[in-house]
């Protein structure tokens, strides 16, 4: 099958560091496949590459095998490259309807209107209830999203980057500093998602890794260390003495 | 369902009510028809860059240019022959709007000390080339004859500015509804979500710099259609509609009465006119001494100025009026 996304020799240098070296990954299409690399292994940065939020010292991006590697993030999200934040990247004065209501308009090219009525367009704010909904978020549609607990606040972030129907959905660590009692349910509802979207997810618990991904890569130091089905993965080697071994301790 | 969502639903009989203001005004206070025709002016181009600065979050320091641009372009047409005001004011907006989309590519990159400098600098420039062009502007001595013909070709602009009031008047009504369906509809709410996480937004798939250059654009427009307004209400033109002071009074009276609300420039105009008024009677000279004391007091210890503090205080009623519930629902 020909991967959705792939790149070739992907590297990000910072004066001279590189935080992303010669990276080649070729993600097939519905697969659920996870990052995987000690803190500062460069998962970040390769996802800010993928989208463009950081511009490529080296190497090519493709998406549907159409190089996307000058494309600023925009252009990307519109060609179904969508993607969540480590760091919660929210409206705080917005409400999450508000703000999933946003997400849909620019999706569907409305976002320039300026004459009719924001809420005017009743099946905008259907659609934005349902996807509320789906992350149990109806319930607090009208609160001010700075108001929201963390963990409302992570699946918000989750409900916009879904938003943008996209086919390729990059997880930067969805469910970082969640108690550890509910970051498996956001998992799970990562897991529910349609066949249809490819998924990245950058994830820290190997518990979770293992029950959710189908194919693992192992970054570290920026470079591809090792890629391969999670059986695999769990039993070389190379991967336990570099970074299963440290997980122990983190 | 159908619950508002970008802000509680508009009071529309409240705001019908606040332009009854004016009309009452009208009335009230026949002498000072010229100061009340000035300020709806100042409002208006407080809520041109409320759009720009409240909205879309842009700072300028040179909002001026645009609206001497349009002072200059309604002035200098009248003058050379072309005095029908309604099609001035149209000339007005579109020049200064032209401007506004070439300069806005500039003030679309980078932080806001870059912005502050690169609007600065434009107004500085248009300001001085103003003022070298003596053979189109009249340069220091400001712009004679400007001669403009009676609106809708039946009211003359007469000499208590009755004509010139309901004119103003007009204007500001009009292009406030304007930029209240602006705000309220899809391009509105993007503009926020720009202002507070331009990364999300462009995450989003948002074309950022896009809208910005657009509320930029607008902005521009809407100064200019202000600055119009003044020069065919005045029938005249002085260097100063495009000085950096002009500037820095549109900003100050927009924090005053409390960006990113609409409303905030209009009561940032009557509250620094009034002020002006009050004060100078009193101290002549030193009124703005009182007037930088507000500013400080007012921007230290009610971010969002007088609405802001309005809303503060209604704030603190509410919850006091909840608090007084509370035991109730629990009994
Ligand atoms: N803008 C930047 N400038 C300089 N160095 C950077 C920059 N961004 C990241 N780095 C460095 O690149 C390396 C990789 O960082 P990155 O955030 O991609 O790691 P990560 O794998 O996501 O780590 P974590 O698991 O902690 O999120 C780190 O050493 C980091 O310090
Ligand atoms: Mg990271």
């Amino acid at each position: 099958m020909t991967p959705i996304l792939e790149t070739r020799g992907l590297s990000k240098s910072f004066g001279g560091f590189f935080a992303a070296a010669d990276v080649n990954l070729a993600i097939e299409p519905g697969i659920r496949q996870a990052l995987i690399g000690p803190n500062g292994a460069g998962k970040t940065t390769l996802v800010n590459l993928l989208t463009g939020t950081l511009p490529a010292s080296a190497g090519t991006v493709f998406l549907h095998g159409q190089d996307i590697t000058r494309l600023p993030p925009q252009a990307r999200v519109r060609l179904g490259l969508s993607r969540t934040f480590q760091i919660n990247q929210l409206f705080p004065d917005l409400t999450p309807l508000q703000a999933v209501v946003l997400a849909i308009n620019e999706r569907e090219g409305r976002s320039h209107r300026f004459w009719r009525a924001v809420d005017a367009g009743r099946e905008v704010v259907h659609e934005a209830m349902n996807r509320l909904h789906e992350f149990g978020l109806d319930t607090v549609a009208r609160e001010r999203t700075a108001d929201l607990p963390y963990g409302r606040q992570r699946l918000l972030e989750l409900v916009l980057a879904l938003a943008a129907r996209p086919r390729v959905l990059l997880l930067d660590e969805p469910a970082a500093g969640i108690p550890s009692g509910e970051s498996g349910e956001i998992l799970d509802a990562i897991g529910r998602l349609p066949r249809d979207v490819t998924i990245l997810l950058i994830e820290h618990d190997m518990d979770l890794v293992f029950r959710f991904a189908e194919r693992i890569t192992v970054l570290v130091n920026g470079r591809v260390l090792v890629e391969g089905a999670p059986d695999a993965i769990a039993r070389d080697p190379e991967v336990r003495a570099v970074y299963l071994g440290e997980e122990a301790h983190v | 369902m159908t619950q508002p969502m970008v802000s509680p639903k508009p009071w529309w009989p409240m705001e019908v009510g606040f332009f009854l203001i004016p009309v009452a005004a009208f009335f009230l206070f026949p002498l000072h028809l010229p100061l009340i025709t000035e300020m709806m002016i100042l409002a208006l181009f407080a809520v041109s860059l409320d759009l720009v600065l409240g909205y879309a979050g842009i700072v300028s320091l040179g909002h001026a240019a645009f609206f001497g641009l349009g002072a200059y372009a309604a002035g200098i047409l009248a003058q050379q022959g072309w005095g029908e005001p309604l099609s001035g004011l149209v000339f007005a907006g579109a020049v200064a709007g032209v401007v506004g989309l070439l300069t806005g590519v500039l003030v679309l990159r980078g932080s806001d000390l870059t912005r502050l400098m690169v609007t600065l600098g434009i107004g500085m420039m248009l300001f001085e080339a103003a003022n070298k062009m003596n053979w189109l502007t009249g340069g220091a001595d400001g712009l004679q004859g400007v001669m403009v013909e009676p609106l809708l070709g039946a009211f003359q602009f007469d000499i208590f500015g009755h004509t010139a009031f309901w004119y103003a008047y007009a204007g500001l009504v009009v292009l406030f509804y304007v930029a209240r369906r602006l705000v309220h509809s899809p391009f509105g709410l993007c503009l926020r979500g720009i202002k507070t996480n331009r990364l999300r937004m462009s995450a989003l798939g948002s074309r950022v710099n896009l809208h910005l250059l657009a509320v930029y654009t607008v902005g521009a427009m809407m100064a200019g259609i202000a600055g119009g307004l003044l020069a065919q209400t005045t029938q005249f033109v002085s260097l100063d509609v495009l000085s950096f002071e002009r500037s820095a009074e549109v900003l100050l009276v927009l924090v005053l009465g409390g960006p990113g609300r609409l409303y905030g420039g209009i009561i940032g105009a009557v509250a620094f006119t009034v002020m002006h008024e009050v004060l100078s009677g009193f101290t002549t000279h030193y009124w703005q001494f009182w007037l930088g004391l507000v500013l400080v007091l007012l921007v230290l210890f009610a971010r969002g100025g007088l609405l802001g503090l309005v809303d503060a205080l209604r704030k603190r009623a509410a919850r006091g009026t909840a608090s007084a519930a509370a035991p109730e629902r629990a009994a």
